[in-house]
């Protein structure tokens, strides 16, 4: 069983490095954190703040779209191009399909979250003077964060076309920015059945903003390792909920 | 136990804009035998591949049973002994020929060594060795047919399915699939084919069935389905003149050469009796048997002439 997801995973981040778009996506990722070094020289006195903010959000910002980006094609081109069939046919079932894709693409986002943190940590030690410890914390977040859209573009993907998928999962990720603003609402909203709504709609997309602690890098305030360890528990617990649900919706689907 | 059963199997498919639903499968119901080779033929749109997507587990059927080794479809682990190759199949691009064939071995939790072993057997097989480096995207119909071929095969099935194997494929691609075909029975194999080419099914078959429309029309073995079925039997006599054989029709001459077409095997023996006996020779008596094809347009045009090979041209 682990074999086949493994077989999956791996062919999945081989498909997934093949892609020019990938390097593509790094190299701009590269290039966006560099010229946060040429745009630190505007400011006075906050040069290292410029360079460590700009450079985490590129990270964010460019790993989100590699997860959209690929995310959105996984099931479906597979379903499109029928190259699923011959997979299908073998003694694989639908969840290791779906896992073993979700999981070749965090191999994928892995390293190159990796590639840009070096990148990234490499930029803010030549400013800084001494190595930024504290940002690994934030860097890791990131890429839990990124866990979370990737099961969600996978579950969309595993239902709709690249297009609505691509359309869906922005939507979850711009409102998994805003939920915290439910969590608030809830003490607040009249009424017991509202105030249930409310939390069931908390409890359903994702809280996206307990991964940005980038604010609080900036400034050099630390981030607690109990606060590191729940986010990572609740990005593993949301991921897997979603890749469940991707799963029931994918085991009923024709493959036509 | 059969290998392979479809009881009343019944399946419809969305279709068009509004996700109208249309009837591919009304009622499907055969069953496999081990160590067979099965011929599911019928003409295209017949639901030949709906047919074997749903005994894959691809498609959920809407009603009746599908079952591998006594396993409902949708079980992956029905399919470990089984070998599938798609219709047109489609591999994935930026993989090479041999890294395909590989990447289904692991699928099948093969270990290594024995996966690059199979790997390179098959690949040897389906006549691939020098093209197994390149990337697949680069590979032809043909090519990527034998692929397909191999992949079916990494995992030493008991069941081979084989979605139209001849299609895209030259004359001597279609040979070298008709070898591996036959090898496989051989060694034991349950084959079940789609084909609506009928020689290669004739050639190859040990039983069909006939899928039209979304049902099984006629089940049979080639044997009994082509057995005794002469149509007529093409006589040639030497060192006589028409007028000698009274109550046949001369089809042609040459020279002293007659030809005669009967359709009745007593008109046969009396044909025969008649020429020796006016001091001619019989050169040559070939019999035309109904061909899977007559059977199988026959069939399908609900023309019984054609379809039981009762047709008959009586002597002149």
């Amino acid at each position: 069983m682990i074999g086949r997801i493994a077989a999956i995973a791996t062919h999945t981040f081989k498909e997934a490095v093949r892609d020019r778009i990938l390097v593509l996506f790094v190299l701009f990722a590269f290039a966006m954190m560099a010229a946060s070094t040429v745009l630190s020289w505007l400011t006075v006195g906050s040069e290292l703040k410029i360079v460590t903010d700009l450079g985490l959000g590129a990270l964010a910002l460019f790993g989100t779209m590699i997860a959209i980006f690929i995310g959105i094609t996984l099931v479906h081109k597979e379903v499109e191009k029928k190259t699923i069939y011959a997979v299908l046919a073998k003694p694989v079932s639908r969840w290791q399909f779906l896992v073993g894709k979700y999981c070749g693409l965090m191999l994928t986002l892995a390293i190159v979250t990796g590639l840009m943190a070096v990148f990234y940590l490499a930029l803010v030690w030549w400013k800084a003077g001494e190595f930024p410890v504290h940002l690994l914390a934030a860097v890791l977040l990131t890429y839990m964060e990124l866990s979370i859209i990737t099961a969600v573009a996978i579950l969309f993907s595993s239902f709709t076309t690249p297009m609505l998928a691509a359309v869906f999962t922005v939507a979850v990720y711009v409102v998994g920015h805003l939920t915290w603003g439910l969590a608030s609402f809830v003490e607040v909203a009249p009424g017991a059945a509202t105030q249930y709504l409310v939390s069931m709609l908390y409890y359903a997309l994702p809280d996206l903003e307990t991964f940005n602690v980038r604010s609080r890098v900036v400034h050099g305030l630390p981030v607690g390792r109990d606060y590191v360890l729940d986010a990572i528990g609740y990005g593993l617990a949301y991921s897997a909920g979603m890749l469940t649900i991707a799963t029931i919706l994918f085991r009923r689907r024709d493959l036509t | 136990m059969s290998v392979v059963r479809f009881e009343h199997v019944a399946k419809s498919l969305p279709y068009g804009f509004w996700l109208r639903r249309k009837q591919v499968l009304l009622d499907v119901s055969l069953t496999v035998e081990r160590g067979e080779v099965y011929g599911f033929l019928g003409p295209n749109g017949s639901g030949k591949t709906t047919s074997l997507k749903c005994l894959l587990g691809l498609l959920r059927p809407d009603a009746g049973t599908v079952e591998i080794f006594g396993r409902p479809g949708n079980d992956p682990d029905a399919r470990r002994k089984l070998g599938y190759l798609p219709e047109h199949p489609y591999f994935y691009p930026h993989l090479t020929g041999r890294e395909l064939v590989d990447y289904f071995g692991r699928l099948f939790d093969l270990p290594s060594d024995v996966r690059r072993r199979r790997t390179d057997e098959l690949i040897e097989l389906v006549g691939m060795a020098d093209k197994a480096a390149q990337p697949i995207k680069q590979y032809s119909k043909g090519m990527m047919q034998r692929i397909g071929m191999a992949q079916a095969l990494i995992n030493d099935p008991d069941l081979v399915i084989l979605d139209e194997p001849m299609s895209g494929l030259d004359p001597i691609g279609r040979r070298e699939v008709k070898d591996i075909i036959l090898d496989l029975k051989a060694r034991g194999t349950t084959v079940l084919f789609s084909s609506h080419i009928l020689a290669d099914a004739e050639a190859l078959c040990d039983r069909v069935g006939l899928l039209f429309e979304g049902k099984i029309v006629r089940e049979s073995g080639v044997d009994e389905l082509l057995e005794g079925r002469v149509q007529y039997w093409d006589a040639t006599c030497d060192d006589l003149q028409a007028e000698q054989v009274p109550g046949y029709r001369c089809r042609a001459t040459q020279g002293d050469r007659l030809y005669f077409r009967i359709t009745d095997a007593d008109d046969l023996d009396r044909w025969i009796d008649i020429v020796r006996q006016a001091g001619g020779r019989v050169v040559q008596v070939s019999p035309h048997r109904h061909t899977l094809e007559d059977f199988f347009i026959g069939t399908i045009r609900g023309d019984r002439r054609l379809a039981d090979g009762t047709g008959s041209e009586g002597p002149a």
